[in-house]
């Protein structure tokens, strides 16, 4: 009994800690907001870059075939990541046309998270955050540009 | 009233600093992560050991003095290094459902404790060495596990965004908890 007890209590410790330790690894995880199922393309002018923690965002209007315009949300990594992948404060001024490559919300809203973003010279910027392949590396890179230039096809 | 305060406080140069830093910010997210660790580490063991669930043989006040300086030492730490986070993004914080539920979860939490130290333990010496404390001592104890836990699962699911004001609609409910603006846009 009393050892039974004791291991509860280690137990009860241990799993918040555990959960507790997850925000130093990742702020939250990719799955539970996106869908990797719904690689998202979009072309428009940046109309917002917040470079903020734990998240950066990128806001963009895109015009759709309709000919309506969507301001689009699109989360990256920390500044950080962003910084050491080459996006700084100033490298994305409002009305910059640009590329983006990602996947939607799950909730199906104008909000996503970034893959890379791509100028129209064709230079490709890693948006560092929970998006497979957002860190620019290796295999999980080319797999996601895989889905991302399969995704490019109209 | 308050939003229009934290809204000022985001422009404050510090809170740029901190929410624009490079590492400063993950470096306040750890310690806040190491030093919640080792508060409600050592204040468990406290609770734990007035449930009468560990550390049986050991005087319930020797438990407590023993361990009294690391759970302060952490407390004080995680509360500091928890308003440098607030601070860095008041608005959304102050306007996010978890984080309002974690601040519930630590006000109720400091009630406990107070009440604890004010009505259980000056008699702790009628009941020291019981193996199993008298039930008002196990009620503060185990209420105190529930809510700590409660505090950081809370406090982990600020990073969700799914009840965000931005993110309309949502239910009367939520948006009147968390204090949403929706008139106007």
């Amino acid at each position: 009994m009393r050892r039974t007890m004791t291991f509860v209590g280690v137990a009860v410790v241990g799993i918040g800690i555990l959960l507790a330790t997850v925000p130093a690894v990742a702020h939250h995880a990719f799955a539970a907001a996106f869908d990797d199922k719904k690689p998202i393309n979009l072309q428009g002018k940046v109309t917002k870059v917040e470079l903020v923690n734990p998240h950066s965002w990128i806001w963009m209007d895109v015009t759709g075939k309709d000919g309506k315009v969507v301001n689009w949300g699109i989360e990256g990594g920390p500044p950080s990541n962003l910084f050491r992948n080459g996006i700084t404060k100033g490298s994305l001024p409002v009305g910059t046309e640009i590329k983006l490559f990602g996947y939607q919300a799950k909730s199906g809203e104008p909000r996503g998270v970034g893959v890379f973003v791509e100028y129209l010279d064709g230079r490709k910027v890693f948006m560092g955050g929970s998006a497979p392949g957002a860190n620019g590396a290796g295999a999980a890179a080319a797999g996601t540009n895989g889905a991302g230039a399969a995704a490019a096809k109209p | 009233m308050l939003l229009a305060f934290f809204d000022w406080l985001a422009t404050t140069a510090g809170s740029i600093a901190l929410h624009e830093s490079l590492h400063a910010y993950r470096i306040v997210s750890t310690v806040h992560v190491v030093t919640l660790s080792l508060f409600v580490g050592t204040a468990s063991l406290l609770d734990l050991r007035l449930l009468g669930a560990t550390l049986r043989s050991v005087p319930v006040s020797e438990v407590a003095r023993r361990l009294r300086p690391w759970t302060m030492a952490g407390f004080a730490l995680m509360i500091a290094s928890g308003a440098l986070l607030f601070y860095a993004n008041p608005s959304p914080r102050y306007q996010n459902l978890f984080f309002r539920v974690k601040m519930a979860m630590l006000v109720a939490a400091g009630i406990n404790a107070w009440l604890f130290h004010r009505q259980v333990f000056p008699r702790v010496a009628d009941w020291d060495s019981d193996p199993v404390p008298p039930r008002r001592a196990r009620m503060a104890g185990g209420l105190a596990l529930a809510l700590w836990a409660a505090m950081i699962v809370s406090g982990r699911m600020i990073a969700y965004d799914w009840f965000d004001c931005s993110r309309q609609p949502q239910s009367a409910l939520v948006n009147l908890l968390q204090g949403c603006r929706t008139e106007s846009h």
